[in-house]
């Protein structure tokens, strides 16, 4: 029997060993989980494909940047793939919301030991430091329902805390790498410059700069601010990016399934006016999805946002039951054909919420 | 040389999990309570859950407790329902102590706490994701049990041969009953935590299925399980770090296609052989 | 009034999967496969990911005829074998498919969108949010299925009952496959509607609590589905008074029920098993 088991774990050591190199190999050059950066440079992990995408503009070529989790899985849960955990042993710089919103992140951490990007260390990113939080709960206890208890994580569905995300990234860079501190400094602002424009046009963004624009926008004056006259014209003409886009749905209501949207439904101004399933998991009450579905009725709405990622056979019977169309958008980019990075994640949130409400 | 180091503890935790699973996959085969583990890992998991409203940390020692209090539960209701004919088996009254134990969680959840990602993290593990510590723990917990359960074999073993009989030799057939189902929900609720549901599952019903087809005598079905689970866990976690996929559904893939192959040279041999059992029954030896 | 014109349609659904699976679950309680249906929604969901990797769309009409299509074959197979060994019951058989169906999933899940949906996410189920069409469908295929049986009632219950060996060998098999097929599409269409574990229950439960007060067949069809609709309304009912979540509290109703019949019934079993200790 012992003879056995030995002759067994002499072999097991000698595959492996064979192909180790093999599978090392194999791992570099995954086309999935990176976007054909310097393999030599910077190892980068992110928990989510959307600080991947921020990551890369400001490394660019200096880096090489990876991602656990995409738009096309749950955020919740990360399947227990080998490579995971090696890409995490690997890194140099570990990049994470920093809330309770990536709670396998910290099994992947210990599997992988890696002191270098711990909690604590100079490789650990928490994007979120420094963003105001949505829906923070009054009570700090779980009475009110309320699944995140320091408020909502999804924040990278605002374009404007994309530029905390990059200012927060880039301390972590500069930590890690202060050789191309400036570098990363310059990619940064850079970065932050393209998310303006994206966001309010160029017009605006060179007459007023885009941090007078984003604090108008966090204050909630910014449309009474653009009904000036400048110039002859209201400003509101000049308006561009995605603020102009998005200006067919502004202070439209909409349903949500989960309360994935806070950050961009403030930003744009949609209004959520309800969610079918508030807490993940758990079917609602009947008398839930009643007062739902007079919602939706007596305040004309006609649009449910859901993340591609839910199933959808139970947001069909939604649809034909309570009359309404279900608009699919993935939580992140990277999982949908042409939604490469962060811009094109938004550019085509809000192409498919004009397309539905036409 | 860093994928060895890698699939260490998965592998030892492959090992650890064998040695006890397939002794108690023999019993449950026989007693014909397939689904237990589920049901067992859920009623656990309904534990944990009431220690998270009381916002008692899930790793905690009370939350153990807890759990262990819902498993000693039904191990009694299990074991005093237990019926001597089919009537209602007792596959049903598992089945339903799961299905109450897993929307009982929710309902709880719902009312008292938040959503239920965070519990469910807590308990279900993965094979790739285990710690030393937890694979220690479980080993010193499954020794014991195992010394148990070979110390009184002369009770369980019978319990689930033949229950009518075991009643007539005299054994408290209600007491050995409540032991075994507490052992193995204990087992199970260690198991679940550096496996996940369904390396448990797969390790307790299908080596002893492939061992069921060819002996009936414990001690060889023990140890081909334990053999068969080996070579399987080497070949799966291997192929699971090869091509990148989860570890353990890899591990379980690999455990059925075993059985398959198992029971195709099976049927090749049956048919080659004219004289002799035609039909699969292996005759029963003392 | 409002709220009844708006449970209408959930309740008729809840009056219909009770009665289908009320008369299914009578065989199935008999026949001891208690989980077959658990393992016929994971093998239903590994069909919608392989057919999802294939091109379908998910929630597409193709994506379901796939789903379906590839659950049937394989519990054709599984009809339609043997067992003859004491050990390898069906229920193991059963258990075998289901980890594997499980496991294929596992390793499919980051292939495909929404991959973790498929794995067996166990309180999927909308039924409050069910219309007439829903209804009207499920109405059709259940009473085409039911009339199928009563063809075949005697037989089935023979089968159930466990004298299998009484038929030809060509017999039985055309029999299970007609009895599995049809519970096949039967399970795939209310895991749609009632998720998971409602259908589960509505198996189990009510069943169950018939065994405990006849032996008449007819009589335990009849009864399972009374006991399976009343379940239900009194779960509607505390859900919509008490905001429980929906699903979870049918379920918990029922298992209930069971408790109360269990603890107060004569049974004879438990008499027998008592005396004896």
């Amino acid at each position: 029997m012992n003879r056995i088991l030995s002759k067994l774990q002499i072999i097991f050591l000698i595959l492996f060993l064979i192909t180790n190199a093999q599978a090392q190999h194999r791992h570099r050059y995954r086309g999935e989980h990176n976007w054909g950066q310097n393999k030599r440079g910077l190892r980068i992990v992110t928990s989510f494909s959307d600080f991947a995408s921020i990551t890369k503009y400001i490394v660019q070529e200096k880096g090489y940047v990876q991602f656990i989790s995409s738009g096309q899985g749950d955020p919740h849960f990360v399947p227990p793939k080998p490579s995971y955990a090696m890409m995490m042993r690997n890194a140099d710089l570990w990049i994470t919301t920093g809330l309770d919103l990536e709670v396998w992140s910290t099994t992947l951490l210990d599997k992988a030991r890696n002191r270098k990007i711990m909690d604590g260390e100079i490789g650990f990113v928490a994007v979120s430091d420094g963003i105001a939080l949505l829906q923070k709960p009054v009570k700090a206890d779980r009475t009110e329902g309320d699944i995140h208890l320091m408020g909502n994580p999804h924040i990278h569905t605002g374009p404007m805390n994309w530029k905390q995300i990059a200012k927060n990234i880039t301390i972590g860079l500069q930590k890690v790498d202060p050789g191309n501190a400036g570098f990363y400094v310059q990619q940064r602002d850079k970065f932050i410059d393209m998310v303006d424009r994206a966001m309010f046009g160029d017009e605006l963004v060179n007459i007023f700069g885009g941090e007078t624009l984003e604090n108008l926008l966090h204050n909630k004056t910014l449309m009474t601010f653009l009904e000036k006259e400048y110039q002859g014209e209201k400003l509101v003409t000049k308006l561009g990016g995605w603020m102009k886009d998005a200006m067919p749905f502004r202070g439209k209501k909409v349903v949500a399934y989960h309360k994935n949207w806070a950050y961009f439904s403030d930003t744009f101004g949609l209004e959520v006016a309800g969610y079918v399933e508030p807490k993940p998991g758990i079917p609602p009450s009947a008398k839930h999805v009643m007062n739902t579905i007079n919602l939706i009725k007596s305040q004309n709405i006609d649009m449910m946002l859901i993340a591609s990622y839910f199933e959808k056979s139970t947001p069909q019977m939604i649809e034909s039951r309570a009359g309404i169309k279900a608009v699919y958008l993935p939580l992140c980019c990277g999982a949908e054909k042409g939604v490469n990075d962060v811009f094109d994640l938004m550019d085509f949130w809000i192409k498919s919420i004009n397309e539905k409400l036409n | 040389m860093e994928g060895l180091i890698f699939m260490l503890p998965p592998f030892a935790a492959c090992l650890t999990l064998i040695g006890i699973h397939g002794y108690f996959g023999i019993h449950v085969l026989k007693r014909g309570i397939i689904f237990i583990d589920i049901a067992m890992a859920q009623i656990a998991a309904l534990g944990v859950t009431f220690a998270f409203i009381f916002k008692i940390d899930p790793e905690s020692s009370w939350t153990y407790l807890l759990s262990l209090i819902f498993v000693l539960i039904a191990a009694y209701i299990f074991s005093t329902l237990r019926c001597k004919n089919p009537k209602i088996c007792i596959e049903a009254i598992i089945g339903i102590s799961y299905a109450v134990a897993t929307t009982a969680a929710v309902i709880l959840i719902d009312k008292a706490a938040g959503s239920d990602e965070h519990v469910k993290d807590m308990i279900i593990g993965s094979i790739l994701w285990v710690k030393w510590a937890d694979i220690i723990k479980s080993f010193v917990v499954y020794a014991i049990i195992g010394f148990i359960h070979y110390y009184f074999r002369d009770k369980f073993i019978p319990l689930s041969e033949n229950y009518e009989q075991a009643i007539q030799k005299g054994v408290k057939v209600r007491l050995w009953d409540f032991i075994f189902y507490l052992t193995l929900g204990i087992v199970v609720m260690h198991s679940v935590r550096i496996g996940g549901i369904l390396i448990v599952f797969s390790f307790l019903i299908i080596p002893s299925s492939i061992s069921a087809l060819f002996s009936n005598k414990w001690f060889p079905r023990i140890l081909s399980g334990w053999i068969i689970g080996t070579i399987v866990s080497i070949i799966g976690l291997y192929l699971s770090w090869k091509f990148d996929v989860p570890s353990g559904p890899a591990v379980v893939l690999f455990l059925g296609l075993f059985l398959v192959i198992t029971v195709i040279f099976r049927s090749i041999g049956k048919t080659k052989n004219i004289e002799g059992s035609v039909d699969g029954n292996i005759v029963t030896e003392s | 009034m409002d709220t009844i014109l708006f449970l209408a349609a959930p309740i008729t659904a809840c009056l219909l999967l009770s009665g289908i699976l009320g008369y299914f679950g009578n065989h199935i309680l008999s026949r001891g496969v208690i989980f077959v249906d658990i393992a016929v929604a994971q093998v239903a969901a590994l069909g919608t990911m392989i057919g999802i990797l294939l091109g379908a769309n998910e929630g597409s009409l193709f994506s379901s005829l796939f789903s379906l299509g590839f659950t049937l074959i394989i519990v054709s197979a599984f009809a339609i074998s043997k067992f003859k060994h004491k050990e390898f019951s069906q229920e193991v058989i059963i258990g075998i498919i289901y980890c594997m169906a499980l496991a294929a999933a596992m390793v499919m899940v980051d292939m495909v969108t929404g991959g973790s949906n498929f794995i067996q996410k166990t309180l999927t189920g909308a039924i409050l949010w069910v219309t007439w069409k829903d209804n009207l469908i499920l109405f059709i295929i259940f009473s085409v299925i039911l009339l199928l049986h009563m063809f075949f009632l005697k037989k089935f219950i023979k089968i159930s009952q466990g004298e299998r060996d009484s038929f030809p060998l060509s017999e039985l098999r055309l029999l299970e496959l007609v009895f599995y097929i049809t519970f096949g599409i039967v399970v795939v269409q209310s895991v749609k509607i009632g998720g998971i574990f409602m259908v589960f229950m509505y198996l189990i439960g009510p069943a169950a609590m018939t065994h405990f007060i006849t032996e008449n067949w007819r009589k335990r069809f009849f009864l399972s589905w009374i006991f399976g609709f009343l379940g239900s309304l009194i779960g509607l009912f505390v859900s919509f008074k008490y905001s429980f979540s929906n699903g979870p509290t049918i379920v918990c109703t029922l298992g209930l029920m069971l408790f109360f019949i269990a603890l107060f019934s004569k049974n004879p079993n438990k008499h027998t098993a008592q005396i004896i200790e």
